[in-house]
């Protein structure tokens, strides 16, 4: 019950969290809210396949990445009113939302489905691997193409647009990502208990037994990887949106490695806790960096402190470890 | 013999390197008999199992289940056509209560797991399921607790059920009664005889008494081949499986 208890009040404080700004007269931080946010969808996608699936994708940057850069791709045609070059037909792209929130997570979805039939093969550090390999290579394919900004990045001048609302005004832009944020978080913590959820715990604690069993794992493990870059797609078009810019650094294997230690901080297998992650990760390295600008020496140690002493992630620490499943 | 064998394993060879762990491997079993796969250490019995229930691809050979070639299915598929197996080595869900092992089990034969959206926990028809199988495998007792925190006997006891929760049409059992007290291994062979009739049971055991007193017929693995099938009392007449196995192993 803990659990229900935190969840909604996490989400009504963070619903209230723009007015008290106003209130302080410190907007600044519903960016900075809206920021933690989007990188806790991402890290909440990450934890399905992750903390319940026992997948340690080291390459979910790609799926951030490629959400971001569908809509970098479709804004800059649309402004620009050119034709998209690689489509079989003619379109100059879209600002809608609609179109390209939708469009981002199944580009993610997609492409989470070459890499993941290739990637799955594997296990254990071959799987973590093969998947940095490959969004490696996307980010090393998206430095390569010139026409999108390459190495620097491409400016979109404008965020999406959802009809009767402004997303351009930060507090609107706020509140479209936390109910987002909040219906992946439903959605996701429905799956895990599903039928589909428990064939994924199955294969986390004892695959082969799975395989005996009669499961066909492998289309399990897709399934839930698939699902979980659409998610993280999301995140990214959400990112393009907020930074009104794309480059290639979203990509980037740090950005891999930061949303994993977001899970791991906050606490694996817990769908929640991956947010409380990416609000402590980000607050850290925001006032970290005010102090001094070697804060990342600060860092490491109390990544180790954390992984060393509050294994369960943070998440646990709030529920109470009896309660924590 | 007046029926026809349920399965049949023909010529099977699997090599590692220099190592012929399965060399001409045959088999015919028969439906509803139980049937013991011995031999001594070495011989390669994990390694038939492993390529009876498809964990393993065999290098050559055969495998027909029910008149259908099943050879190149995978163990996936096989288990759910209604070949089940247990293993030496307990292996099931640790972090899961007992009647969440079944329940995996019996999800699989039910076959509706791309379901996204309800909660598993509360779909009363399929709990009743669990709750009897629970109760016929005198499980109902230990339902909730975490299958890692059982005693090695209970585990054993769980791992049976396992398999059996599949209705398998043939059930392969690798040695199950690996680390059991005395009485626990009789238990155990007691719930096995009960099997007798209701599906084919291929049986890999190291305890001879056991063997003795639950085999219908016996197939002797020596070095990856059988150099003999027959009863049990004829097994233990012959002089092969005396040079090649009891004697060695008194």
């Amino acid at each position: 019950m803990r659990h229900r208890l935190i969840s909604i009040s996490l989400f009504l404080c963070l619903a209230v969290l723009p007015p008290i700004a106003y209130a302080l007269d410190d907007p600044f931080w519903i960016t900075i809210a809206t920021r933690m946010l989007i990188y806790g969808l991402a890290a909440m996608s990450l934890d399905f396949i992750l903390g319940y699936g026992a997948m340690v994708s080291f390459g979910h940057a790609a799926f951030f990445g490629l959400g971001a850069y569908v809509v970098g791709v479709l804004t800059h045609h649309q402004f620009y009113d050119e034709i998209i070059p690689f489509l079989p037909f003619d379109w100059t792209g879209s600002v809608s939302a609609l179109v390209q929130w939708p469009l981002a997570m199944l580009v993610a979805g997609l492409i989470a489905l070459v890499i993941g039939a290739l990637s799955l093969r594997t296990q254990g550090v071959y799987f973590i691997m093969i998947t940095l390999a490959f969004a490696q290579m996307l980010y090393f394919f998206m430095i390569g193409l010139p026409d999108y900004g390459g190495e620097d990045g491409l400016n979109l001048w404008t965020r999406s647009e959802i009809w009767g609302l402004d997303l351009s005004e930060s507090s609107q832009f706020y509140y479209v990502v936390l109910v987002l944020v909040g219906c992946w978080f439903l959605l996701s913590s429905r799956m895990v208990k599903s039928r589909f959820g428990r064939v994924l715990i199955g294969c986390q604690q004892n695959e082969p037994r799975m395989q005996t069993l009669g499961y066909p794992v492998m289309r399990y493990k897709l399934t839930a990887f698939v699902i979980s870059a659409m998610g993280t797609g999301l995140a990214g078009a959400l990112a393009a949106n907020q930074n009104e810019f794309v480059s290639p650094s979203l990509m980037a294997w740090t950005t891999s490695g930061e949303l994993m230690v977001m899970v791991i901080l906050g606490g694996m297998g817990t769908l929640l806790g991956p947010l409380f992650g990416a609000f402590l990760l980000l607050s850290l390295e925001e006032v970290l960096a005010g102090w001094t600008e070697h804060w990342m020496v600060i860092l490491g140690p109390i990544l180790v402190l954390s992984v060393l002493f509050a294994r369960g992630g943070l998440y646990r620490f709030l529920v109470g470890k009896r309660d924590a499943k | 013999m007046q029926s026809e064998p349920v399965f049949i394993v023909d010529r099977l060879n699997k090599h590692f390197g220099a190592i012929a762990a399965s060399h001409d491997l045959s088999l015919s079993i028969m439906p509803g008999e139980i049937h013991a796969l011995i031999g001594p250490n070495g011989a390669g019995k994990s390694t038939a199992i492993h390529q009876l229930s498809g964990e393993l691809q065999p290098d050559s050979g055969q495998i027909l289940f029910e008149g259908q070639d099943i050879t190149d299915w995978s163990a996936d598929m096989r288990a759910r056509g209604g070949i089940a197996r247990t293993y030496q080595i307990t292996s099931l869900f640790p972090e899961m209560s007992v009647r969440d092992n079944l329940a995996m089990a019996i999800q699989s034969r039910d076959r509706h797991h791309f379901r996204f959206w309800s909660d598993a926990s509360t779909d009363k028809q399929f709990n009743e399921i669990v709750e009897r199988l629970l109760a016929q495998h005198e499980l109902s007792e230990i339902a909730s607790v975490l299958v890692a925190q059982l005693a090695h006997g209970q585990q054993r006891q769980v791992e049976l059920a396992l398999g059996l929760a599949l209705e398998p049409r043939l059930l392969l059992l690798d040695e199950p009664m690996a680390g059991m007290s005395r009485t626990e291994s009789l238990e155990m062979a007691d719930r096995i005889e009960r099997l007798r009739g209701s599906m084919a049971v291929i049986l890999v055991e190291h305890d001879m008494d056991v063997v003795f007193r639950l085999a219908d017929r016996i197939s002797v693995l020596v070095k990856g081949e059988v150099i003999c099938t027959d009863q049990p009392d004829a097994v233990r007449a012959n002089p092969l499986v005396r040079d090649a196995y009891l004697g060695e192993s008194g």
